[in-house]
């Protein structure tokens, strides 16, 4: 490394001087500048330089730079993270850029592909940055347009999530509770006098739940409580949950759970 | 029913302001037409003549998430958040966004992509915004490993206020900015 650095002073080309920072101590924070042999200005005006070729990297030592920016960050009042996570990424691809160039490589076009690669990859960044910004100032504006259903993922509304508000332990829970209910009751022998097949239930608690205007209660879904029937409306119920016809939701902790029609429009 | 159908065309129209008011959601044209079955060139007609009614009004017709919505007009929303007595904007970080608009533009998209652009781990990320449905899994790569990949939904046309894709900015050339 020392070598490299000892020539890159010697190749050292004209000094290139740019951007005035007036504008930018105007903002407060002063941007961090960096003085080196081959180039003194701003961190951000270095990648751009060398993107555009005007300073070979091999001519930067990229150690200079690192303790320019540690005494830039021992000086600074507060430590802005976005802006230093900013540095930590562009000098890791000065790094790797320029590691990969002194590394002896045979052909010149695989020179040009990292070269390309990593302006690629900085400008594609970029662009995504700015279109955060796009995205941000779009939501604020919406922000002030209000309308009858005022959308709002964001604010833990109703939340619409397909089996997202019971967990399957309480669905479980229910079940047993059910099903001791069931062996309370009856002891011995057990009569079947009505074979229920899972279709049928299935047709059974769409019925109920297009007939009833809001949810129906999973307790109310089993009406003889036969060990049939509770296997049969659990599979049924699974079933529909499967088929995205019913959606489970339960008022509280432990609290009843209710079936509610899936609403496609919801979901959509 | 079939008495209760529009006869004129602005009867169609106002038939098609009174859904419009009611519903909770954006209406798309074929929303409109499954219940109305005007035809689409009257529903965009009218549409169209209703939007430009209201532009000297309170409220207007917005085009959001490939349907229509009466919403009200910015310029009166501090009255509003006074009776609703609610500053309604939940705002999202700037790692939401960026990867968000990762998505959008590149959906769809696998989390290794995104995490390539830009550096640095986005499961968390992509979980807040599965939880927030503004983006959802969107099948699978054929490459190897075949993982996840993920899209934007209408929610998040909703959210932003944005009538489809098309709306976002054009991805710039590269040279643009550099």
């Amino acid at each position: 490394m020392d070598m490299i650095e000892q020539s890159a002073q010697i190749e050292a080309p004209e000094r290139v001087k740019i951007l005035p920072e007036a504008a930018l101590e105007d903002s407060g924070l002063k941007k961090f500048s960096v003085h080196l042999p081959g180039f003194e200005g701003h961190f951000e005006s270095l990648l751009t330089l060398i993107e555009s070729e005007a300073v070979d990297i091999c001519d930067i030592s990229l150690s200079l730079v690192t303790l320019q920016y540690l005494e830039y960050l021992s000086l600074a009042q507060a430590l802005d993270l976005n802006y230093s996570s900013e540095f930590l990424l562009v000098a890791s691809y000065l790094l790797e850029s320029k590691s990969k160039k002194l590394l002896p490589i045979e052909e010149e076009e695989e020179i040009e592909e990292i070269e390309s690669s990593l302006v690629d990859h900085v400008a594609q960044y970029r662009v995504f940055k700015k279109m955060a910004a796009f995205l941000k100032n779009k939501k604020e504006e919406f922000s002030k347009v209000f309308h009858r259903f005022r959308f709002e993922p964001l604010s833990g509304g109703q939340k619409q999530y397909f089996l997202k508000d019971v967990a399957v332990s309480d669905l479980t829970d229910a079940f047993r509770k059910i099903w001791a209910e069931v062996n309370e009751k009856k002891e011995g022998f057990e009569i079947v006098d009505e074979l229920i097949t899972v279709e049928d239930k299935i047709k059974d608690i769409s019925e109920r739940l297009a007939a009833s205007s809001g949810p129906v209660g999973f307790e109310s879904l089993f009406r003889t409580k036969t060990r049939l029937e509770i296997i049969v409306t659990f599979l049924a119920m699974l079933e529909l949950i499967r088929l995205k016809k019913v959606i489970l939701k339960q008022e509280s902790f432990f609290g009843q759970i209710f079936l509610f029609p899936f609403q496609e429009s919801l979901s959509k | 029913m079939n008495e209760t159908l529009p006869v004129t065309y602005e009867d169609a129209r106002n038939a098609i302001e009174s859904l419009l008011f009611v519903s909770k959601r954006p209406l798309s044209v074929d929303d409109i037409d499954e219940i109305a079955c005007l035809g689409r060139d009257t529903i965009l007609r009218a549409v169209e003549e209703l939007s430009s009614s209201y532009e000297t009004r309170g409220i207007q017709l917005i085009k959001i998430a490939n349907g229509y919505l009466l919403a009200t007009r910015p310029r009166y929303s501090a009255y509003i958040e006074k009776f609703l007595k609610s500053p309604v904007s939940v705002s999202l970080s700037q790692q939401s966004l960026e990867t968000l608009s990762i998505i959008a533009y590149k959906q769809p998209v696998a989390r290794a992509e995104i995490e390539r652009i830009r550096g640095v781990l986005c499961d968390g990320v992509i979980k807040t915004l599965l939880d927030k449905r503004l983006i959802k899994e969107a099948g699978r790569s054929e490459t190897v490993g075949r993982p996840i990949l993920y899209a934007t939904t209408v929610d998040f046309l909703k959210h932003f206020g944005l009538h489809d894709l098309g709306q976002l900015p054009l991805l710039e050339e590269k040279t643009e900015e550099l």
